[in-house]
């Protein structure tokens, strides 16, 4: 059996934790990218959680920390509110999506599509997987013709030529969907929700 | 003199933005609530920084004291997790949830996360784990209406049994102090004179007995790492923690089901197990699936799992000596001691570095070779009859 982690410092995962969060509600200063928005984000939840964890801005011997911690708090979170229109934010296409007549009516489906979204994420994580690893080795410059043909295969479609069409033109045709959706063993509706969701890819039923 | 009119109906629009409005929506089912042995309020305290917590944590007492008439017991969560709260509005006895906490905007689904003490988002489905006791919610925090799209309030009180009132503030934003307003007491003020109006013995049924139980055989389940919620049909029925069984080398989990739990889609018996949220690349537990059976309404489902179902993260399972494990344990204790705080240099290689360590953490003492090399990040199948 493993090492159990109960002796971990319990400090520690107070800190650890909320910097996951820091990370996974941004995920840009980790990736680099260093949207505003989501700079700021973490800059105020960072100060708001690992702070407040560990009274690290609320130390009553430092007015001059506490005052100044907790207006960089509200700043902080006060411009992300701002500027973080544009953050990616967390994989809203990998994660459950709010089952509402509202979120429904935006993916132009119905609720009882999305709860079967939902019920079909292990799919959709796992398709997604494919086209990341492909999207991956398109970014390295990697790819050769015989591996177009084969992202293309793995991901249901007919060659690399329709492959490219797709990533041209943001869309997918009614047979191909249909393929793609055999491919990864997703109904319909959750491959076309997850292609519009994901990649901004349209389809047609 | 219209700088002076200017700054009044400034500071009136920033008292009014931040004051902690109560909105609310009763859900009414034609189905009864369940009568409770010991009627129960849980108080729940999420993300928020500890002069936050010291404050709202003693209205915990004002709860207590201003709703004795109605004899509700107030269970304080002080520094609530997901874990805990889905516990919480598991027991037969919660009536009544109340939260008070941070949330995050979600923007590209107009959504927004509540995130729980230790900095875990709850999950969408937060809400199917409430029994037909439950008579009212309440969450406070700033985001109101997003927070109610994200926890699809409407959808989970339409397929649970019984009258569910909901309270939501409809501020953006909630003052916890700011201009000395406190938000959060206003709108706790609000909600105890609603409170009080309900009736909870009313037009309430005995607790219906569980209609069957889910069981699940894992292996290396850590607890605490994160949150594993245990769904069927899309309903939370329980959490992977500590097991309450073992055979040989297996973690037993069961969890009971009850008759609204039922499916209407296709799949009778839908499965899954997941973190409250999947995020971009941050380490989580790897564990083994290695059964799971659902005995419900006479039937019987069980998954098909021809070998053990690898659920994590890691694509290759690392194999580290004693010594290592020792090693790395003094590289964690040694990067503690210089962490000065998260705005300063190197905070952000810090608790990357610190994720990694606890995960390689968790690997020390594994034998890789039982371990498959393409994990899946969860388990969600259809049951088969």
């Amino acid at each position: 059996m493993k090492m159990s982690l109960s002796g971990l410092n319990r400090k520690l995962m107070a800190i650890a934790l909320p910097g996951m969060l820091m990370l996974t509600q941004t995920g840009c200063l980790a990736s680099g990218l260093g949207i505003l928005g989501a700079a700021w984000m973490n800059i105020g939840s960072g100060i708001m959680l690992v702070g407040g964890g560990t009274g690290w801005y609320l130390d009553e011997n430092k007015p001059t920390s506490k005052i100044s911690g907790e207006w960089l708090m509200y700043g902080s979170l006060a411009a992300a509110l701002v500027l973080d229109e544009e953050n990616p934010g967390r994989n809203e296409s990998l994660n459950p999506l709010p089952i509402t007549k509202k979120m429904a009516k935006s993916l132009s489906t119905d609720v009882e599509s999305i709860e079967a979204y939902n019920y079909e994420l292990g799919q959709v994580i796992a398709a997604n997987s494919t086209i990341e690893a492909h999207l991956k080795s398109v970014s390295e410059s990697k790819f050769s013709e015989s591996e177009m043909q084969q992202a293309a295969l793995d991901m249901g479609l007919k060659d690399g030529e329709e492959l490219v069409s797709v990533i041209k033109s943001d869309k997918l045709s009614a047979g191909s969907l249909e393929k793609f959706a055999a491919k990864n063993n997703l109904t319909l509706e959750s491959a076309r929700i997850f292609l519009k969701l994901r990649f901004g890819i349209e389809t047609a039923i | 003199m219209k700088y002076l009119f200017f700054i009044l109906l400034l500071a009136l629009e920033t008292a009014s933005a931040f004051s902690g409005k109560v909105t609310k929506q009763v859900f009414v089912a034609p189905s009864l609530n369940w009568k409770t042995e010991s009627p129960t309020v849980v108080f729940a305290l999420g993300a928020l920084s500890l002069k936050q917590r010291e404050m709202y944590s003693h209205y915990g007492e004002t709860l207590k004291d201003e709703l004795k008439v109605l004899n509700l017991k107030i269970k304080v969560l002080e520094e609530a997790s997901g874990i805990q709260i889905v516990a919480a509005l598991r027991d037969k006895n919660t009536v009544g949830f109340i939260w008070v906490g941070h949330s995050y905007l979600v923007p590209k689904i107009k959504s927004a996360v509540l995130v729980d003490a230790r900095g875990w988002p709850l999950p969408s489905g937060f809400l199917s784990a409430a029994t037909p006791a439950l008579q009212f919610v309440a969450l406070l925090g700033c985001h109101g209406k997003q927070v109610l799209n994200h926890y699809q309030v409407e959808y989970e009180f339409s397929r649970l049994p019984g009258t569910q009132t909901e309270f939501h503030t409809t501020d953006r934003l909630l003052a916890t102090g700011l201009l000395n307003i406190d938000g959060v007491k206003n709108a706790l003020d609000y909600l105890i004179k609603d409170i009080k109006k309900i009736d909870f013995a009313k037009n309430t049924v005995q607790a219906e007995s569980s209609s069957g139980f889910l069981e699940i055989k894992a292996q290396d389940v850590v607890p605490g790492i994160e949150p594993r919620f245990a769904y069927y049909n899309g309903f939370i029925v329980g959490t992977l923690e500590e097991a309450p069984g073992i055979e040989g080398d297996m973690q037993v989990f069961k969890f009971n089901l009850y008759s609204w739990q039922k499916s209407n889609l296709k799949c009778l018996a839908n499965l899954s197990i997941m973190s409250s949220e999947l995020t971009n690349g941050v380490p989580v537990d790897d564990y083994l699936v290695r059964s799971a059976r659902v005995e419900f309404l006479n039937k019987t489902f069980s998954a098909q799992i021809t070998a053990p179902l690898h659920i994590g993260d890691d694509s290759a399972p690392p194999s580290f000596s004693d010594s290592e494990a020792q090693a790395l344990t003094d590289r964690v204790q040694e990067l503690m001691k210089s962490y000065k705080g998260p705005s300063s240099d190197g905070a952000l290689e810090f608790t990357t570095q610190l994720n990694l360590l606890l995960k390689l953490k968790e690997w020390s003492s594994q034998e890789p070779s039982i371990w498959s090399e393409h994990p899946q990040r969860i388990f969600s199948k259809c049951l088969t009859e």
